[in-house]
């Protein structure tokens, strides 16, 4: 995964986002993200975990930010590597699209506008449904989906993407032990072969196990640093 | 009663109207898609001042009060003029998007039944004015509407087409396709661009108030199908296309009976039909 720019997949300093200035949610944040790690960025309700997430992607309104880089530069010079999941949620599953479908729009920035899907884009999106155990389902309307099978679509989508920074909301939100399982496994084989991964997570007792490192934000950074020894900050 | 007129008047309606019914139904499944369906409301009755003006205008100028450019250009602006109000009025604080869809409906409609009636006050013969743009008429359809209606449906179809896979995916997770920098702001001008333009075909034959349930209710029938949005895409526009001339027949058949209300029944019995499809019981688990 050598491209250009420099090593460090996402760096911010001073960084203040939230809907209302009066009101950020998450105030003065700096951090680094080493390649070929995976961070866990837990804390509690209304910490501005997501708003954290969504800031660092422009797509809720930053306040101030001395500095915000993807692999050295602005994200406008780093979109083809960085990959956004969103929480499930948020998203209209009733919308008449294949699981192979969605799982190819990972591919649509690569293909341009005005150029269709076609066979190689469609093999490339198979092969990221077999990586998360989904290759069976990939002509499966995603509104007959299970919750778990969903979220396992839209990491296939940031594999489709082939993407090396992934931002991803909650991945492990109701879901059913297998996904936790596959999603986790293919996590840690994106760190492996050198990418990235920050992923918001609520459940404590697995960061350990599933991530390298951990944040725990508040607002604001409280700590930063390998899993156990960040944890063993708030007292678990 | 008249006689109904069969023959060369009855095929124009016929084609015009099946070819509007099929562009209705393709680009409504895309608003449906993208949920802006009470957006393509508000465009269907905020067209009415617009038309009315343009209306006043030719007539003032000397063009005739039923210029159909003139008309086709003054429904247009008044439509995006709404449009473009919807996302000002719900970022006021207390108003919220469906309070501002229904304000900005109720302004451009209401504006545009005064102006309707002041119009129907001063008219000589009722051949000239505008009684029938509330519920639609079929009965006048031109061989310049069914020339401008089949260029609407060609560029309709070249758009949806070259468009088709930013519109799926700002559809389905704008987010992501934002964080992929895809062009979101222009695809929804694009789609904004095709609600109008469908809307400003379809009022003369399904009327102002109704030319909605031309776009929306074909593609919420279609959604009973199961496959991706190119297939729904393509039954929206065969049971719009069915609807439509369906419409125009009962309209012919029963004289007090509007096109587009004959049109938005037809498409409603096949809403209604597919709600028997299994695929409209069995929805996804919720996550």
């Amino acid at each position: 995964m050598s491209r250009s720019g420099s090593s460090v997949p996402l760096e911010l300093r001073g960084f203040t986002a939230g809907y209302a200035a009066s009101d950020p949610k998450v105030v003065d944040i700096s951090l680094v993200l080493r390649p070929g790690t995976t961070t866990a960025l837990v804390g509690p309700n209304g910490a501005g975990k997501s708003t954290l997430l969504k800031g660092i992607l422009g797509l809720t309104p930053v306040h101030a930010a001395d500095r915000v880089r993807f692999f050295g530069g602005p994200l406008e010079r780093a979109r083809d590597r960085v990959a956004y999941l969103p929480q499930r949620s948020e998203l209209d599953w009733d919308f008449p699209a294949s699981a192979l479908d969605i799982a190819a729009m990972g591919l649509y920035r690569r293909l341009g506008l005005f150029r269709r899907v076609g066979r190689a884009a469609r093999i490339e999106a198979r092969d990221a449904l077999v990586q998360v155990g989904l290759g069976d389902l990939a002509a499966r309307p995603v509104a007959e989906l299970s919750g778990g099978q969903r979220q396992r679509v839209l990491v296939a989508r940031a594999l489709a993407q082939r993407a090396d920074l992934l931002l991803l909301d909650e991945p492990f939100a109701n879901v059913d032990e297998a996904t936790e399982r596959a999603i986790a496994g293919v996590l840690r084989d994106i760190a492996a072969r050198g990418g990235t991964v920050l992923a918001v997570h609520h459940d404590l007792s697995t960061v350990r196990e599933e991530f390298d490192d951990a944040i725990l934000l508040d607002r604001t950074i409280r700590a930063h640093g390998p899993a156990g020894a960040t944890l063993a900050e708030t007292g678990r | 009663m008249s006689a109904p007129a069969f023959g060369a008047n009855t095929q124009l309606a016929l084609a015009g109207c099946t070819v509007f019914g099929a562009v209705a139904g393709a680009v409504g499944t895309f608003i449906l898609g993208r949920r802006r369906a009470l957006l393509a409301d508000v465009a269907g009755h905020a067209s009415l001042p617009g038309v009315c003006l343009a209306f006043l205008a030719g007539e003032a100028l000397g063009l005739g009060g039923r210029n159909p450019w003139l008309l086709l250009a003054g429904g247009a602006a008044t439509a995006l003029l709404a449009a473009w109000s919807v996302p000002a009025l719900s970022r006021l604080r207390g108003v919220g998007s469906d309070g501002a869809v229904a304000t900005a409906l109720a302004f451009f409609f209401g504006v545009g039944a005064v102006l309707l009636s002041s119009i129907q006050s001063h008219e000589s013969g009722a051949q000239g004015g505008l009684r029938t743009i509330i519920f639609g008429s079929a009965a006048a359809t031109s061989r310049a509407d069914l020339v401008a209606l089949t260029a609407l449906a060609a560029v309709a179809a070249a758009t949806l087409a070259l468009f088709f896979k930013e519109l799926a995916a700002i559809s389905f997770d704008e987010p992501h396709a934002r964080v992929l920098g895809l062009p979101v702001r222009a695809i929804d001008l694009v789609l904004l661009a095709l609600l109008i333009a469908t809307v400003v075909a379809g009022m003369q034959v399904a009327g102002v108030v109704l030319v909605v349930a031309m776009m929306i209710t074909p593609a919420a029938a279609a959604r009973g199908f199961r496959g991706s949005i190119g297939r729904i895409a393509a039954i929206a526009a065969a049971i719009g296309a069915g609807s439509a001339a369906a419409g125009v027949l009962l309209s012919l058949r029963f004289e007090s009976f509007p096109t587009g209300s004959a049109m938005t029944l037809s498409a409603t019995a096949c809403f209604l039909g597919s709600l028997l499809l299994p695929q409209r019981r069995r929805r996804g688990v919720p996550s």
